[in-house]
């Protein structure tokens, strides 16, 4: 048998050859190029850019260092920018209502014929019977009321009937009047059918003027006078059918009120001003205000004679154990209370406790963190006298704790705690952390962040133990002024090993001291352009391969 | 070789062709001398080969891959360590690099392509399968990218890497004739179909990273430009749609001219690719712009974010990363945009030793949207009468240093192989050169061959004696 190669035509032979040329040049180029030429061992590849970025910044005045956020925590800036801090609270508050209050007052009456009056009913067909009664008004701590304007209350007539007979109720009351009208009102009692029937009226006596002392010969009482009327129809009518009437004064609140309210003594629960400047304050360091005041502020609009006083007023520190008692309160306060002619006016006194009538500088420097304050009022110490009271009259004390920022600090101390939980940083082979500061504050501080587990053993800190992080600012010439920053860079470097650390971390402990010009020993103003501006920014070297 | 084995033969051939799109410059430039190559009129259409008509055998008639890097090789990334383990050094890479890299690679595939030759003209048409990226980085950019910007502290970075990418399919209609002994004039207009497209533009991204409290001050000016690469390209992806349904059409002209003004010199030049193509389909445009105002992060404000009542901390990030985002305007659009190819201009200087030797110089320019590069070349050839034609030459190409080249095409009756590269040695130490690549194929050739002339013969007379 002939080879096959023979029998295939030249030209397709010359084919197979090309191909197999071009062929063997494609795998030539390609032998010398294989899949393990860019299999690279990635993990003993290296790219780990370090990328800086800033993280976070912050420009620190004194109303955040104040917390002025707080409702109750003022900052005084005055023309020359100097601060003075203002912490106030009322330690004392009192109203008409503690001291008057006038319960519902009911009155019940009942209306029956005798024999005679039967027979003109049978005769006549009509019979009228009147009735008058005093409402003797029941009102707390003995108080003796005169007249009032009233401002709510509701008149309750209502009566039930037991005459076979059709009948009207007139309710007059003489010493009550609303624009020089008396107040009157029918309520109509009509048979049915069936006894005993009922009926009532509610009238409001908004802007009503009561008068309760009977014509001046009395207080607390009001004379009510009642005419029933019966119209008879041939039903029998005997002696043992009658009309009973219950009269109500119900949610009686005045406008205003004339008459006595007698000795009252009346003692608010200890209040509190918080001075948050030392919430976070610890340790034996020192802190100086130079002139610091406490200011009470009362006003009154109660017409009533008042004796006052502070029965107590101590600071108390963070711990809430040690206390100092403030010296040097006047007794009585001075409360002025206004007269008739000054109805609704709000009279106003203070005084005000500083160095030279009181203790107050060893108060402050005793870094109290609350002022606790307890005052007492008595109502007409020297007995009796024409009252007045509006709805709105109130006497309230304000105390305002003044700290002019201008003392000292050495050793400062505040203490705070922040949780921490960060785990984002597993890529990170090398992290620097820069904090950038520059103060204008004439204060120094060392700063130490100490990130602890969760039971707060220390796992790592950031700052050398009496370390100038926060160099102060220098005051130069005569103006108390700080006119050069104090600067500095802080680099910290955390390894691997350093970051693990902190990735157990559960809670940073921050601890600041803050110490004035030459050791504390200078007193310096505070201004409100001074600033501490801070940035920090992280170079961190990631793992990328 | 069965049918069969063909096929897988073909098919494997053709994926690595398609493999080598991602890492393979235009034309060798080697093959602009081999006279009796077909191809050689891509890169001047006046050029027709010798014979009368030439058929390319689809996929196998021009394969040609280049790829070029003037930043770093092969071995300067990829590097063994004394345990023989390869890894990636980036650092040693970026260290070899110039202040301003390119990176150029090509791919092309000669789907279809015949020509035939009629009196003093030649016409030839082509169906061209052509891949094509330009990118332009800067040492500064890599530098960043690897070290990151601390490394960069207190200064400007101008991070504006430039890409230019596009995959595209050529249909051909080439006429060269001789317009007299002197001038051979030819043109090609070209219909394009558009397939993946990418070319970023602007200004780039400036950023200065503080020294000293790290705050970012940044601003953009750059636009990403993309067709069929976003997901809805993938999305219900069909093979039939992708290869002809687009509608991402364009047109091109390219033009050149040979002229012999005496016996012995050679002058030739073309421009290539003059014309544009219009995407429309699957494109997305990215674009970032802070219109002229500086980006500034200055990290996180202590005080908003410790005491704002109203946001907790996680909306507070978010909403400062919202900002963030907002303050660099990004925003993506799909409306149709035009691309202009890369032109490319030839021009060569031929002294004609003898009828079958020359040495040429021949210049080449490609103008792409971010760069404009020069590449030179001087070469030999020689040509035997009809079955060989050879060029040897000294290519410098894309900025990398100088690389011996060669190429041949040689004839067996109907058919032709050829092969060129601008760098032989390159092809097989391709670990440490800047430039490699090749063009290379089969074409089947008529008229190639002198047909054996019987020299006339003398009609002698019968002797009279014979008579």
């Amino acid at each position: 048998m002939k080879p096959t190669i023979i029998c295939i035509p030249r030209a397709i032979l010359a084919y197979g050859i090309n191909h197999l040329l071009t062929l063997v040049v494609f795998l030539l180029l390609l032998s010398s190029c294989s899949k393990d030429d860019f299999n690279a061992d990635l993990d003993k590849s290296t790219w780990a850019p370090s990328i800086a970025f800033p993280l976070a910044y912050a420009e620190i005045g004194m109303s955040d260092m104040a917390h002025t956020n707080d409702s109750s925590t003022t900052l005084i800036i005055d023309n020359n920018q100097f601060c003075t801090l203002i912490y106030h609270d009322k330690i004392f508050d009192l109203n008409a209502t503690q001291l008057v209050q006038i319960p519902d007052q009911s009155n019940q009456t009942q209306f029956s014929l005798n024999n005679s009056e039967i027979l003109t009913l049978n005769n006549t067909g009509q019979v009228q019977v009147a009735q008058s009664q005093d409402i003797s008004f029941a009102v707390s701590q003995g108080v003796e009321i005169d007249s009032m304007i009233l401002k709510n209350c509701n008149l309750v007539l209502d009566c039930s009937s037991g005459f076979p007979a059709n009948s009207i109720v007139r309710l007059t009351i003489p010493g009550m009047k609303k624009n020089g009208v008396v107040f009157s009102e029918i309520l109509s009692l009509n048979y049915s059918g069936t006894n005993p029937f009922t009926n009532l009226i509610s009238i409001p006596l908004h802007n009503y003027h009561i008068d309760l002392t009977k014509n001046g010969t009395t207080n607390n009482t009001l004379t009510l006078n009642y005419v029933v009327t019966l119209n008879g129809n041939g039903a029998g009518v005997t002696t043992s059918n009658s009309i009973q009437c219950n009269t109500t004064f119900q949610s009686v609140k005045f406008q205003i009120m004339y008459g006595y309210v007698g000795q009252q003594s009346l003692a608010n629960l200890p209040d509190s001003v918080q001075l948050s400047i030392f919430n976070n304050a610890t340790g034996l360091g020192t802190f100086t205000i130079a002139e610091p005041k406490i200011n009470f502020e009362i006003s009154n609009s109660i017409g009533i004679p008042f004796h006052a006083s502070i029965s107590q007023l101590t600071a108390m520190n963070s711990n809430m154990t040690n206390f100092i008692a403030a010296t040097g309160i006047p007794d009585p306060l001075p409360v002025f209370s206004p007269v008739i002619s000054q109805t609704a006016q709000s009279l106003q006194s203070s005084f005000i406790l500083d160095n030279n009538n009181s203790n107050i500088t060893d108060l402050i420097n005793a870094k109290p963190k609350y002022l606790i304050a307890q005052a007492q009022v008595t109502t007409n110490p020297s007995g009796y006298g024409s009252n007045f009271i509006t709805d709105t009259s109130r006497l309230f004390m304000d105390v305002r704790v003044e700290l002019p920022l201008y003392g000292t600090a050495n050793d400062f101390k505040i203490m705070d705690t922040v949780p921490f939980n960060y785990s984002d940083l597993e890529k990170v082979e090398n992290l620097t952390l820069r904090m950038n500061v520059e103060n204008w504050f004439p204060i120094e501080s060392s700063l130490q962040l100490v990130f602890t587990d969760a039971n707060f053993v220390p796992l790592d800190t950031l700052f050398l133990p009496g370390e100038v992080v926060i160099p102060s600012g220098i005051i130069n010439g005569s103006n108390d002024r700080v006119t050069v920053a104090g600067k500095k860079i802080h680099d910290h470097i955390f390894d691997k090993t350093r970051i693990s650390r902190i990735l157990n971390a559960e809670n940073i402990l921050i601890m600041a001291t803050a110490t004035t010009m030459q050791q504390g020993n200078t007193n310096v103003k505070i201004f409100n352009d001074y600033k501490l501006k801070l940035t920090i920014g992280a170079i961190a070297k990631m793992k990328i391969l | 070789m069965s049918g069969m084995k063909l096929l897988k033969t073909t098919g494997i051939l053709t994926l690595l062709q398609f493999g080598m799109y991602i890492y393979a410059s235009g034309q060798q430039l080697t093959s602009y001398n081999l006279q009796f190559l077909p191809q050689r009129s891509y890169m001047n259409p006046s050029f027709a080969p010798i014979g009368k008509m030439h058929i390319g055998i689809p996929v196998f008639s021009g394969v040609s891959n280049s790829y070029t890097n003037n930043g770093f090789t092969y071995s300067d990334l990829f590097r063994r360590t004394n345990d023989n383990t390869l890894i990636l050094d980036f650092g040693n890479a970026i260290n070899n690099m110039a202040a301003r890299n390119y990176m150029t690679a090509h791919a092309e595939t000669e789907l279809v392509s015949f020509g035939m030759k009629y009196k003093k003209n030649y016409f030839s048409f082509n169906i061209t399968e052509k891949a094509d990226l330009n990118f332009n980085y800067s040492k500064s950019f890599m530098e960043f990218m690897y070290e990151g910007n601390a490394a960069s502290l207190g200064t400007v970075q101008q991070l504006n890497p430039g890409l230019e990418a596009v995959h595209y399919r050529e249909y051909g209609l080439a006429w060269a004739k001789e317009l007299s002994k002197m001038i051979t004039a030819g043109v090609r207009v070209k219909y394009l179909y558009g397939m993946e497209q990418v070319i970023t533009k602007g200004k780039g991204i400036t950023m200065y990273t503080d020294p000293v409290d790290f705050t970012i001050t940044a601003n953009t000016d750059y636009t990403i430009f993309t067709s069929g690469l976003d997901s809805n390209a993938f999305n219900n992806f069909e093979f039939g749609n992708y290869v002809t349904g687009r509608k991402n059409t364009g047109y091109a002209i390219d033009a050149g001219i040979t002229l012999k003004p005496v016996q012995t010199i050679e002058l030739t030049a073309s421009v290539i690719d003059l014309g544009n193509i219009k995407w429309v389909t699957n494109n997305a445009i990215y674009h970032t712009n802070t219109n002229q105002e500086n980006f500034v992060y200055t990290g996180i404000n202590l005080d908003e974010f410790i005491n704002s009542d109203s946001l907790d901390a996680e909306t507070y990030l978010q909403t400062i990363g919202d900002s963030l985002y907002d303050s660099f305007n990004m925003t993506t659009t799909s409306e149709s945009y035009t691309y202009k190819l890369p032109i490319q201009f030839y021009f060569s200087a031929s002294y004609l030793i003898s009828p079958r030797y020359k040495v040429t110089a021949l210049v080449r320019n490609k103008s792409a949207y971010h760069t404009n590069y020069t590449d030179y070349q001087f070469s030999f050839t020689g040509k035997s009468k009809t079955w060989l034609n050879y060029t040897v030459s000294i290519n410098k190409v894309n900025k990398t240093t100088a690389t011996p080249g060669g190429g041949f095409a040689i004839n067996f009756r109907n058919n032709q192989i050829y092969f060129a590269s601008d760098n032989v040695p390159g092809l097989f130490n391709w670990k440490h050169t800047h430039n490699s690549g090749f063009r290379a194929g089969l074409n089947i050739m008529f008229g190639t061959w002198l047909k054996y002339m019987k020299p006339p013969q003398p009609k002698l007379e019968e002797p009279s004696a014979m008579k």
